[in-house]
């Protein structure tokens, strides 16, 4: 084995420095795991950098609360973790449902029951107690699903954050590294990248986000994305508007 | 067209006589106290700057103003941003070239919500 070879070795080769990738490769190095990642661009400079920043638990599918809980549970304590300000408050979350269509309230409050059963407590308002709660609220609003433990964090630094943190736990990360094509070769994968350097790992984890049908594609296992850009402003730092974010 | 270019040509030759006449003391960047407020519409401080270089490791303009904020005020960067790119360059021992500008967000320009549109 060669030198170079060695050092482009590694238990587990991370594909993407997202927020996904960043933090897989946090724990993998917590838990003992050689890890190298591949970041095409910047650390966090894509949808991981660039999204609203919301934390939420509230209204994801059902299935997906016991993993948003221990989510929740990790970004409680991020700052310590990571040695860095990822800026998380808890200023809470609010779902709403109009008069329009009043059938809504019950999928509210069913999925209230459920979410209580995984250990995500939701609080469910309407008439005055809501409106005597959440003001700015208007009148064609006919119930409201109140998660007091979501929030929000700051997304132009969170990824970065963990890769800073990955790193110094021993990680190697690597950004402006385009992997062109991966492949399996006896027992590791291979990643090839564009300006001809190879990594190779036993365990591949494609973190690529919107480019990962690319790479997964390249083991006949395509996952077929399709790319939106949300509107959003960032303003200068003022007082909070409205304190929780709304949904519906 | 010609004439145009001479007269570029006349204001680039008067450009670089200022410049060499009063040099720009790009060492100053250096050499300016971390408590030192840089942006001043986002209150980022010379110190701040440098930490995102030395601990974030920004290289760049535009990652600076990711981290840090700078330059991302009421100004945008109209004030701060080659004073926060020497700043950068001088901390990251890299060229002002490489350092970039910082990209030109909507709206362009502020503007009242009742700024009347022009008559068509």
């Amino acid at each position: 084995m060669t030198a170079s070879a060695a050092v482009n070795a590694s238990d587990v080769l991370i594909v993407g420095g997202g927020l996904v990738g960043a933090s897989a490769g946090f724990f993998l190095r917590r838990r003992g795991r050689s890890v190298t990642l591949l970041e095409s661009g910047l650390v966090g400079r894509q949808a991981s950098g660039t999204n609203f920043g919301n934390v939420r638990r509230q209204g994801r599918p059902l299935h997906q609360l016991p993993l948003a809980n221990r989510a929740n549970a990790i970004w409680r304590q991020m700052n310590e973790l990571l040695g860095a300000d990822v800026e998380y408050l808890e200023s809470g979350h609010v779902r709403v449902c109009y008069r329009g269509s009043p059938e809504h309230v019950g999928e509210l409050e069913a999925y209230a029951q459920k979410a209580h059963e995984t250990g995500l407590e939701l609080e469910l308002l309407s008439g005055d107690a809501m409106r005597w709660r959440f003001a700015f609220l208007g009148p064609e609003v006919l119930a409201a699903s109140y998660s007091a433990c979501d929030g929000h964090a700051n997304p132009r630094v969170v990824a970065p954050a963990f890769a800073c943190a990955t790193v110094r736990g021993g990680a190697t990360v690597f950004e402006n590294a385009r992997v062109a094509a991966v492949e399996k070769n006896g027992e590791d994968f291979r990643a090839l990248c564009d300006d001809g350097r190879v990594f190779r790992a036993p365990v591949l984890l494609i973190a690529a986000g919107a480019w990962g049908n690319l790479l997964s594609s390249q083991f006949h296992e395509p996952v077929p994305l399709l790319s939106r850009a949300p509107t959003m402003s960032v303003t200068e730092p003022v007082p909070y508007g409205l304190k929780p974010a709304v949904g519906v | 067209m010609a004439g145009l270019r001479r007269r570029l040509g006349r204001y680039g030759r008067f450009a670089e006589g200022l410049a060499a006449a009063f040099p720009w003391p790009a060492q100053q960047a250096s050499a300016l106290p971390n408590d030192a407020v840089v942006c001043r519409c986002e209150a980022v401080t010379a110190g701040e700057l440098r930490r995102v270089v030395a601990e974030a490791g920004a290289r760049e303009a535009n990652r600076a103003k990711a981290f840090s904020r700078v330059g991302m005020g009421r100004c945008q960067g109209r004030n701060c941003g080659e004073a926060g790119a020497e700043i950068i360059a001088a901390a990251a021992r890299i060229p002002m070239r490489s350092v970039g500008r910082l990209r030109g967000q909507a709206p362009v320009k502020p503007l009242n919500i009742d700024t009347p549109e022009a008559p068509q």
